[in-house]
């Protein structure tokens, strides 16, 4: 164990998290199942216990939303803890087994996070709670990856030890590369730059136009399979290249962690190519009476339209970072 | 139409052996401007029928409809804002609380509607000297008579000049003297056009009445 300040935040709060989520299981499971067939009187006091654990819930996923951040800045600030280590990707290499698989969760689960949190203040703003069954149900589903996000970061800062780690230029750099030769040229990578732009304004463009007509909401969540995967080619093989100017060097974390302008660009993507799917949450969940559609639908158009200015100031974000790198 | 109850029935503790039924499928029809009279025997159900019309309790079935719009079955925190925003209680016992000055018990309902002190204090002053009380601004209401209490409770209803006033039976713990005033402010308010709705036995209070119910044993005898 590595006892720092981050390091002793994120663990307090993930038990804390942890010790929440078991702790309003219970109560959730219990709403789930009468609210349903209660009358007034009994949906009264279910509300009752509902907005204990309604600040419990919302506390246990603010704490898994901070720690996103803190997370990677707290590994980040290890790094010249563990021997060898050059960057975040060495630090995951201490403990390969829990770090990288975390590193998925830390990417996915906030999309379902973000949707309970839309989902409560849709319900909120509804004059019935005609969302409080679903919301238990979505909290019941998510309690599980709560859980295993929670005890994955406790594991991970009470088992991350100073041992000795190759850096990422001997993982990445070297070696057979599962990339095609030809993507590493500078007309390939200008190439794989320029696509990925194209798709990323198609993207942008297909948010914009599920502002009214709900087919572009699916060709969003479409596109967001190849971006992300555009999205990680055009990191290591143009942009860490470029920016860092490494021609041979292709680690996105010492590109995120020494050049700030791409932290934004992938923070306002991320960000961006999340809303299509939180918003099929918010759309399937929250659209139980006419009430709660009309305000899901308000809540909706917001975010896409955040999501869409996102897209547009990403792209910007990283055309300036370029600009100013090669001028 | 600004209140109507369906089939109104709130039981206390259900399912036990001592199971009591406070209030038994009453409906009642109260229109705006209405100065509607609950009356009954002690114990016949009048608290609790303000306290389910006033929705500071929750039936055991039945609706209760404010502006046609079903309001028993909102979440607590819009029940609340509907308190807050259209509703003024004035209860038997007056409520208040006793560590505090008379201006600001009447202030209190102020407190969430996030006015400043100087506007709270401002306000305070403005109605209780509508109700004689400006002399009695900063004293405890420990310190009050019973009848001062009742009027500083009556201005803590109506700072938020509310649509509906509720009261339980506002004359019961008061003087002759006194009860005679609080009709008089009761009068007022019926000219200004605000729905009242009273518990209440006392016959000088019942006469301004434009609408009654006669509650014995929970049932609306009389309507």
């Amino acid at each position: 164990m590595i006892l720092t300040f981050g390091a002793a935040m994120d663990l307090l709060l993930s038990i804390c998290a942890l010790v929440l989520t078991i702790g309003v299981l219970d109560t959730v499971f219990r709403i789930f199942r009468r609210w349903k067939g209660s009358n007034e009187e009994e949906r009264y006091g279910l509300e009752k216990d509902f907005y204990l654990t309604y600040s419990a819930v919302v506390i246990v996923l603010g704490i898994r939303l901070f720690l996103v951040p803190l997370y990677f800045w707290t590994l980040q600030s290890l790094v010249p803890a563990i021997p060898g280590a050059m960057c975040l990707w060495g630090v995951f290499n201490a403990l390969p087994e829990l770090a990288w698989p975390a590193l998925f969760l830390k990417f996915l689960l906030p999309v379902a996070y973000a949707g309970w949190l839309l989902l409560a203040h849709i319900n909120s703003k509804c004059k019935t709670n005609p969302l409080m069954r679903n919301m238990m149900a979505f909290f019941l589903l998510l309690s599980p990856m709560l859980i295993i996000d929670s005890a994955a970061d406790i594991l991970i800062f009470i088992k991350l030890n100073p041992i000795e780690v190759s850096c990422c230029s001997n993982a990445i750099d070297v070696g057979p590369r599962p990339i095609p030769m030809w993507i590493g040229s500078l007309p390939g990578q200008t190439l794989l730059v320029l696509v990925f732009f194209v798709i990323s304004a198609a993207f942008a463009t297909s948010l914009i136009s599920a502002l009214r007509y709900e087919v572009f909401e699916w060709i969003s969540r479409i596109l967001t399979l190849p971006l992300i995967t555009l999205l990680l080619l055009t990191i290591t093989e143009a942009l860490t290249p470029w920016l860092l100017n490494l021609p041979f060097h292709h680690c996105p974390f010492c590109l995120l962690f020494q050049d700030y302008p791409s932290l934004l660009f992938v923070a306002l993507f991320w960000f961006a190519l999340a809303t299509p799917w939180v918003i099929l949450i918010t759309r399937r969940l929250g659209s139980e009476t006419n009430e709660a559609k009309s305000i899901e639908t308000r809540v909706r158009r917001t975010i896409v339209t955040y999501s869409s200015v996102a897209t547009i100031l990403a792209i910007a974000v990283i055309l300036v970072d370029l600009l100013v790198a090669f001028s | 139409m600004k209140i109507h109850t369906l089939n109104l029935t709130k039981m206390y503790l259900k399912g036990s052996a001592n199971e009591v039924a406070a209030v038994k499928d009453a409906s009642v029809k109260i229109e705006d401007r209405d100065f509607f009279i609950v009356t009954g025997p002690s114990g016949s159900g009048k608290t609790t029928f303000l306290s389910l019309l006033g929705l500071l309790t929750r039936p055991t079935r039945g609706k209760i409809f404010y502006h046609n719009e079903e309001a028993s079955s909102y979440s607590d925190a819009w029940q609340t804002k509907i308190r807050r925003e259209k509703v003024g209680f004035i209860f038997q016992q007056y409520n208040l609380l006793p560590r505090f000055s008379s201006w600001e018990n009447v202030s209190l309902p102020l407190l969430c509607r996030s006015f400043s002190k100087t506007e709270r204090r401002k306000q305070a002053t403005e109605i209780m000297g509508k109700l004689g009380l400006e002399k009695r601004l900063d004293f405890k209401v420990a310190h009050l008579s019973g009848g001062e209490q009742q009027r500083v409770a009556i201005a803590r209803a109506l700072i938020t000049d509310p649509e509906i006033i509720i009261a339980d039976e506002p004359t019961a713990s008061v003087d002759d003297e006194t009860a005679t005033s609080i009709i008089e402010i009761f009068k007022t308010l019926k000219k200004e056009g605000k729905t009242i709705i009273v518990s209440t036995h006392d016959h000088a209070l019942m006469k301004e009445g434009t609408a009654f119910a006669v509650l014995k044993n929970g049932v609306i005898a009389d309507a």
